[in-house]
Formats: structure tokens, C-alpha cells, sequence
């Protein structure tokens, strides 16, 4: 947390405080906080220049010890120890062929990237317009290290996507590496109907799940009304047992009121006031788990599935994936489906291995307690 | 081989207030040998020395032949051993514990046991956590007896128990030794217990052993003198004089006790010009007693 | 040899280990109570994500209970022999060696009965609930998994307490003084001078006996009986 959000986080603690000791209205409260802002934006001043005078301490200090260079990669500004740029060039020319087929972004070309093979606490600098860094340090393998750099430019090609069409859908960026097992259990433990469907073999289940479809009935189709009260209540913080709120204090006695007919399913949909679709935080699948179907997308797709997701950024999530995979979006979504039943884990693996770990382990003890002396006397 | 134990130069330091100093202990075959000594004289650590439980520091142990620790397993092997204090395990019965000695020896004979236990007077389903003292020396016996060993080593197995259970615990060691040719080995500083029944005795005394001869011997070679006009100075005779001291009241008369004593040896005394009026035989309590007071020239302390 | 062994372990043991067996049976049932009906029913099951969620709050319980039971049978192995001086151990005819291994041998199969109530009981455990669809029932992992951390906790204390008693205080005291003074070291030095995070030694040592290949790694793996 910042300087700044420390200071606004004391004032409004103090402002949250005043109420209790005198009985002062709203308006008035305000009135105070307001006369506190100077104060707020000098403190803020004072930790903000605190702060990059220890970063310019800092960027001196690893200055001495490491020669760092600019260099330019076609149209990618890297910043690297003088030692490793030759290395960073030649990964980051085949990472860029390989991947993302030479595609020209402007998104690239206005970030700059460091690169580093040894923990120089390069990383630590503010180097101005870093956006992304990647350590390549001897331990990390080659492989690791092309998907650093892969993962990072993703990154930064993504941010042409926007906030519309896919690139709200996805809600971030779309490139992020996940475990299929990581992703299976959370499908697994999602509590929606179509979820589950989903994984039973429903492509049209997938879509709906991943929030794809189009239909007006959506939160009838993603949960049951027993899941959709217990989203309901998971997100207001009540607890059916004991008839109780986390934090009533957030609740007027209205929406009170209203959690506690959907706790008791009074009618069929007396949850669903609540649920508002168009809130990636409702669906069934959270945006990182959207963002393994469009890795999948463009994997179908090949070296020119990133020029073809980039083309129109306003087209429909379901049209901009199909287009990116070379594919239509059942292909694709049964592609995804299978990847995810593939990485169902194996929650017990490595208990074999366990097993013969710790049988070594009980010889070693026994040898040792084999070496117990007979000499026990003084 | 003529020794069943043999102890050569053997050294143990406990700590500083107490250690064993060269024992050299020579227990022949078939004998029952009695081992004496006050409380605390090193009695128990001589036992654990050749038992395999304390190494020594310097010197050599066999029992056997076999050295000790190295053949330790084909030695105890043979050797039926009562602890000081009882070692059993208090949660078993005494027929479980039967069950799990006799586990660990070839030649348990177990019709014997069972005679034992009878003449012996235990109870098979007793817990040992319940039984006496007495029941439980007789235990401990018992259990050493019906391995059938060729060594006995009882370490005090009587102390602390009532007359009758001490008279049917040695009367069960010594039918034992009548059926077979056993060494026993038996430690105690009761005496008398030993007079009866030992036929080789050594005496220990604050880590020293100071004696060790056949108890024939032993009773005999040790003798109350008086003595009229003794010298001063005693020049060297083929008797040992472990002391002698001025009778009360009755002018020139000094009382010598002497070890190796024989008849015509009063020739001896009277070229001095001194006068033997009297030879008198010690028991063995008189005799330990005057062996130690000789041995002693100051207070010592130990620990058994 | 072994069976008097094992038996005279069993005599001294059992007070102690059969409250722990029926609590290894027990374990997992109460682990899984309140999760739901029982198959069949028509009453409403919790979502998977509850019953996920809820199991893994005693998660922690099982390797608990796991080292609480090895570390009884393996004091309780030596107990009586320290008490009685080990006199009885050295007079009978074995080598130390074998003394020692015939002692452990005997401890490792009654560790099996608090496995085998493991075992029953997260059958049973398994059996009493309906699983919502992708979730599964691991009893036989868990089982397997909790007779390796008793035996794993039983040989560690085992050959711990197979020295004497001067040995154990050496040991005991050279981990003590280790985690004491790494930290220390760690707290005083190291973030002094910034570099707390390269040289966590006790960190480190930590990390390798409980997730490496380190003895104990047993402990920290997955105690899941219901999981996806």
C-alpha cells in the first residue's frame, strides 16, 4: 500500500470514528474530512518524494554494481545488464517468431521490458515506463524462461484488446498460464448447474457456464435456486444457521430483509434480485477461468491467432474466440472441455512417492536407533 | 580353560569419588564362589563389568574363555543372572514374563519352570506389579534357574527378603548346583548367608579386591593370637600380622590377628622372646571384619 | 522372539494406544458429520465447494493425531527399559542391534491397528455421505498416508529415545538451539543488512524436512478424504 492510501486510510478511519464520539450529521462530517484534505495531499507530497529519493538511493546503488543497458528489439525497449543482452535479443526474436508470429503491436513498442539472468535487484528499479520485468536466473530453465517473456509480451499485446467485447469478458489480461487441475477443481467446486453439465460432456452448458450465450434466462441456466441462495448469502455475508450478517452495518433493513427471504427461499426467485449477470463476479466461471478457454483459442489458432484476436476488438467474446482459434466456439469449447478433464489431478499423487520416501526414511531411524549403546552405566 | 570368570588388571572410574583399581578375580569352573564386600565396595559394578554392562578402562574379562563384550551374546547365553534390584516388567504376569524369557534362551526348560514355580510357590497369573518382594526375588530366580545356565551370577538375591524366602531361594540354588555342574557367582554382604554354601570367596573393599582364596582357607587362615613381650618392631614372618593392638589392663598381653596361620609357626614368635598364650579360631564374620579393619587405614567411600 | 516382543510392547502400550485407534476410527467420521445426507436420501447435500471446505478444517487434525500416536508408541517402547535401567535388555543374549530393530519391528505393527481404524473409518466416513457429482472419497490414500506419518513420527522418536538419555538431550538441545539461534540470527542480522530472505537457514532446513525430501514431508502432503 502506498503512502498516499495509508493517509486516506487514517482520515477515513478517524472520519468513521468521529460519528461515535458526537452525534453529527452526515454534512458536517464531511465538512471535516474535507478540511483535511491539505493535509492528506502534503502528507502524500512528503511520502512520494520520501519514496523516489530512495528509489534514485537505490537505482545509484545497483548502478555501481551493474552496467545497464537499453537495446532495442525490433520495435521492444529492453532494459538489461550489459552481459545479458545478447542472450535477452536472441530469446525474446525467437519468442516473439514463435508465438505471437512476428505480430506488430503498438502495445510493445510503448513498453519497456527489463531483463536480468542474475538477481541484480534490477527489477527493484523504477526504470521510467517499465511495465514488465523478467528474471531469468541460472535456475530457471529455458523453457521457463521463454514463457516468462512469452507470458510478459501476452501481457502487454492484451492491453489492445480494451474493456469491450473480449477484452471485457476476460476482464484483464487473457494470458495468464493456469494448471488444468487448477482450473478442473475450481470448475468441480463452481456450485452451478451448468458447471457441472459442462463437465458431464454440455458444450452448450460450456458456453453458458463461460458466460458466451446470449439467453435471457442466464442465472436460471447457471444455478439452481438452492445455488443461487447460496451465492446470494456467500455474498452477503450471512450465515443461514445462526440467522446473522457478518457486517449488518453494511445493510439497510430493506436489503436486510430481502437476504433473509432468499435464506428461507420464500419464492422461487426471491434470490434473484440479487444476481446481475452482466457482473463477471455472478457467472458461475470467474474471468481467469475465461482466460484458459482464450489460451485455447490460440493454440487452435496458430503463429496468426493473435493477429486475428487483435483485428476487431469489439466483436462478440464467442465471435472474437472462434475467429482467433480458426475454429466455430463448439470446436473450440469442446477442445477447452477436454483439456480441463484431461488435468483433472490426481489429489493423492506422489503418495507412492511418499511412500517410498518415507520407508527409506524409517531405515535411516532404524539404523540409527540400532547404533543404541549397551554401554548405559557410568 | 579352568575358569568360568576371569577379571586381569581390570580399572573402572565412576567418577572421582569412586573407582574399581586393578581386580584381578579368577572364578574357577563349578565353583560356587562368594563375593563379599560392604555396601558400596564396587561388588554390583564388578558384576556389570563382566555381565558386558560397564566397560572398563583398562584390563580384560572372559568368562568361559570368550572375551567379554565382544562374544557377549554367546555368553549371557549361558549365564542365568538376578539383578541387584528386579529388572522384570511390572505390567506382565508371571506367566507372560515366563513366556517372554524363556523367547530368548535355546535351553529354557520349561517342565522346570513349572515345577519351580510350583516349589517356589508363584502364581502364573500373578501381575509382577502386584507381588511381594520375596515373590518377586523368587521370580527373578526362577527365571534364571530355568534357562538352565552354566553360570549363575545373583547379585545380593536376598537382601531384603524375610528368613523363609531366603532359606528357598538358596536352597533352590543350591539343588540346582547338585543337578548340575553350574558356577555360581554370589554377591553379598550378609556372611554368614555365604559361609554355608560357598566353597571359594573374594573380598571387596572400597574398589579393591583384597582377598580372594577358597573359603576353606579363608575360615582357617585368619586367627585371634595372644601374645606376651612382643617387640616394638615385628621383623618378617611367613605370616601375614593384619593387626595387633595392646589388650586393656593386662600389661605386655597384645591381641594379633594373623593371616596364614599354621601350628608351628609359635616357634617363630617365641625366638623374639615373646610368649604365644593363646590361638583362637575366627568365624568368617570375624574374619571379613578383621580383613577389612586391616585393609583400611582410613575411611573410604564407594559406590556398589 | 518378535511375538513376546511384540506382545510385552502391546501390554505396555495399550491403555494408551486403544483411546487413540478409537479415535482414528472416529476421526474421520466426525470429519465428515453434518456434510449431508447419507446416499439415497432425498434430504439437500451441501455444494461440493461446501463440503470441500468444511473437511479441510480438520485436515490439520490427521497428521496431528498421526505423530501423537507415533510419538506414544515410541516413548512408550523405551519407557519401561530406561526405567529399569536397561539391566533386563543387556542380560538377555542379542546384540544391541537386534534388541533395538525386534523393539521397533514390534511398534511398526501396532501401528497398523490405529491405520487399520483409519482405514475402516473413512470407509465409513465415505459411505455415510453423498458426494456431489466430481467430488471422491480417498479413504484408502488417506489411510496409507496416515499409516506413513505414525511410522514416520514412531522410528524419528524411536531412534531418538534408543540413545541414552544424555544422547536425547544432546539432540534435543542442538534443534533447539538451532531454530533459537537461526532465528535470532535471522531476526538480528539478516534483515539488518537485508538479506533475510537468501540466507533463511531455518527457514530452509524447515522447508527440506517438511516439503523437500526431508523426513516429514509425509506431514505436509494432501489429507484430503474428499476432494475432486
Amino acid at each position: 500500500m502506498s503512502s498516499r492510501s495509508w493517509c486516506v486510510l487514517v482520515v477515513l478511519t478517524l472520519g468513521a470514528a468521529l460519528p461515535l464520539q458526537a452525534q453529527q450529521t452526515a454534512a458536517e462530517l464531511l465538512r471535516q474530512i474535507d478540511s483535511l484534505a491539505p493535509l492528506v495531499e502534503e502528507a502524500a507530497r512528503a511520502a512520494d518524494a520520501a519514496r523516489l529519493e530512495r528509489v534514485e538511493q537505490r537505482r545509484a546503488s545497483i548502478a555501481t554494481r551493474v552496467q545497464l543497458d537499453t537495446i532495442a528489439v525490433r520495435g521492444i525497449t529492453l532494459v538489461t545488464p550489459r552481459q545479458d543482452a545478447a542472450a535477452a535479443r536472441a530469446l525474446f526474436e525467437e519468442v516473439w517468431d514463435q508465438e505471437f508470429g512476428g505480430l506488430e503491436s503498438r502495445s510493445l513498442s510503448q513498453r519497456t521490458f527489463t531483463f536480468q539472468t542474475s538477481t541484480y535487484d534490477i527489477e527493484e528499479i523504477e526504470v521510467d515506463g517499465v511495465r514488465e520485468q523478467i528474471v531469468a536466473a541460472r535456475w530457471h530453465s529455458s523453457a521457463e524462461v521463454k514463457n516468462r517473456i512469452r507470458a510478459a509480451m501476452a501481457r502487454a499485446i492484451s492491453a489492445e484488446l480494451g474493456e469491450v467485447g473480449l477484452g471485457r469478458w476476460v476482464a484483464g489480461d487473457p494470458f495468464t498460464e493456469r494448471e488444468p487441475a487448477e482450473v478442473y477443481r475450481e470448475l468441480v467446486l463452481a456450485g452451478s448447474q451448468a458447471v457441472r453439465r459442462c463437465l458431464g460432456g454440455a458444450i452448450d452448458a460450456c458456453s453458458d457456464a463461460l458466460g458466451l450465450g446470449s439467453r435471457a434466462d442466464i442465472v436460471s441456466t447457471w444455478y439452481t435456486p438452492v445455488e443461487r441462495r447460496d451465492r446470494v448469502l456467500a455474498w452477503a455475508g450471512y450465515d443461514p444457521v445462526r440467522g446473522r450478517f457478518n457486517a449488518p452495518g453494511r445493510w439497510t433493513i430493506e436489503s436486510r430483509r430481502a437476504v433473509e427471504r432468499c435464506a428461507g427461499l420464500e419464492t422461487e426467485d426471491a434470490c434473484d434480485g440479487f444476481i446481475d449477470p452482466a457482473y463477471t463476479s455472478w457467472a458461475p466461471l470467474a474471468p481467469h477461468i475465461r482466460e484458459t478457454v482464450v489460451a485455447r483459442a490460440l493454440e487452435m489458432g496458430g503463429l496468426t491467432a493473435w493477429t486475428r484476436l487483435l483485428q476487431d476488438p469489439e466483436m462478440a467474446p464467442g465471435d472474437a474466440l472462434a475467429y482467433a482459434a480458426g475454429a466455430p466456439l463448439e470446436e473450440l469449447l469442446e477442445a477447452w472441455r477436454e483439456w480441463v478433464v484431461a488435468g483433472r489431478p490426481d489429489v493423492h499423487a506422489g503418495l507412492a512417492g511418499s511412500g517410498a520416501l518415507a520407508l527409506l526414511w524409517i531405515l535411516i531411524f532404524a539404523a540409527l536407533a540400532s547404533r543404541s549403546t549397551r554401554w548405559r552405566f557410568n | 580353560m579352568s575358569n568360568a570368570i576371569e577379571l586381569v588388571d581390570v580399572g573402572w572410574t565412576a567418577d572421582k569419588a569412586f573407582a574399581l583399581s586393578d581386580i584381578s578375580l579368577n572364578v574357577p569352573m563349578g565353583a560356587i564362589y562368594g563375593f563379599l564386600g560392604p555396601n558400596g565396595s564396587g561388588k554390583t559394578s564388578t558384576i556389570r563389568l563382566f555381565m558386558g554392562m560397564l566397560k572398563p578402562d583398562r584390563g580384560s574379562i572372559s568368562i568361559f574363555g570368550r572375551a567379554v563384550p565382544k562374544d557377549m551374546k554367546s555368553i549371557l547365553a549361558r549365564i542365568g543372572y538376578v539383578p541387584e534390584r528386579p529388572h522384570v516388567y511390572p505390567m506382565l504376569t508371571v506367566a507372560e514374563q515366563l513366556r517372554y524369557h524363556a523367547s530368548f534362551f535355546r535351553l529354557w526348560d520349561d517342565g522346570w519352570a513349572k515345577e519351580l514355580m510350583g516349589r517356589l510357590e508363584l502364581d502364573a497369573d500373578r501381575k509382577i506389579s502386584r507381588m511381594s518382594k520375596g515373590e518377586t526375588g523368587k521370580l527373578l530366580l526362577l527365571l534364571a534357574l530355568s534357562q538352565r545356565p552354566d553360570l549363575l551370577v545373583l547379585d545380593e538375591p536376598t537382601d531384603g527378603l524375610d528368613p523363609v524366602v531366603r532359606r528357598d531361594v538358596m536352597a533352590a540354588v543350591l539343588d540346582y548346583v547338585s543337578e548340575t555342574s553350574a558356577t555360581v557367582f554370589i554377591s553379598s554382604h550378609l556372611v554368614h548367608e555365604l559361609e554355608r554354601i560357598c566353597d571359594w570367596v573374594g573380598v571387596m573393599d572400597a574398589g579393591r579386591l583384597v582377598a580372594e582364596l577358597p573359603m576353606q582357607r579363608f575360615k582357617n587362615g585368619i586367627k585371634r593370637l595372644r601374645v606376651d613381650g612382643a617387640p616394638e618392631v615385628l621383623e618378617a614372618f611367613p605370616f601375614v600380622v593384619l593387626s595387633r593392638h595392646r589388650d586393656n589392663g593386662s600389661g605386655s598381653t597384645e591381641t594379633w590377628i594373623v593371616q596364614g596361620w599354621e601350628a608351628p609357626m609359635r616357634y617363630q614368635i617365641e625366638t623374639l622372646g615373646a610368649t604365644l598364650r593363646d590361638v583362637a579360631d575366627l568365624d568368617l564374620e570375624e574374619s571379613f571384619v578383621e580383613l577389612l579393619r586391616s585393609f583400611r587405614p582410613s575411611t573410604t567411600a564407594g559406590a556398589d | 522372539m518378535y511375538q513376546p516382543m511384540l506382545y510385552l510392547h502391546w501390554k505396555q502400550i495399550r491403555v494408551a494406544l486403544i483411546p487413540l485407534v478409537v479415535a482414528s476410527f472416529g476421526l474421520p467420521l466426525v470429519a465428515v458429520s453434518g456434510l449431508g445426507p447419507a446416499p439415497g436420501s432425498t434430504a439437500t447435500s451441501l455444494s461440493a465447494y461446501g463440503i470441500v471446505e468444511l473437511t479441510r478444517l480438520w485436515l490439520p487434525v490427521f497428521p496431528a493425531l498421526a505423530a501423537a500416536i507415533g510419538a506414544t508408541l515410541a516413548l512408550s517402547a523405551w519407557n519401561w527399559d530406561h526405567r529399569l535401567g536397561h539391566v533386563y535388555a543387556l542380560s538377555l543374549p542379542l546384540t544391541r542391534v537386534e534388541y533395538a530393530l525386534l523393539k521397533m519391528g514390534a511398534g511398526m505393527v501396532l501401528a497398523l491397528l490405529p491405520a487399520l481404524a483409519m482405514w475402516l473409518g473413512a470407509h465409513a466416513a465415505a459411505w455415510a455421505v453423498a458426494l456431489p457429482e466430481g467430488l471422491n472419497a480417498y479413504p484408502n490414500q488417506l489411510a496409507f498416508r496416515f499409516l506413513l506419518a505414525i511410522m514416520i513420527a514412531y522410528s524419528t522418536l524411536f531412534a531418538m529415545a534408543a540413545g541414552t538419555v544424555r544422547t536425547t538431550l544432546w539432540i534435543v538441545g542442538l534443534a533447539a538451539a538451532f531454530v533459537v539461534g537461526g532465528l535470532l540470527s535471522a531476526d538480528l542480522v539478516l534483515t539488518q543488512v537485508g538479506a533475510f530472505e537468501r540466507f533463511d537457514v531455518v527457514g530452509s532446513v524447515m522447508d527440506w524436512l517438511y516439503r523437500g525430501t526431508g523426513p516429514f514431508q509425509v506431514f505436509t502432503g494432501n489429507w484430503s478424504l474428499i476432494d475432486v
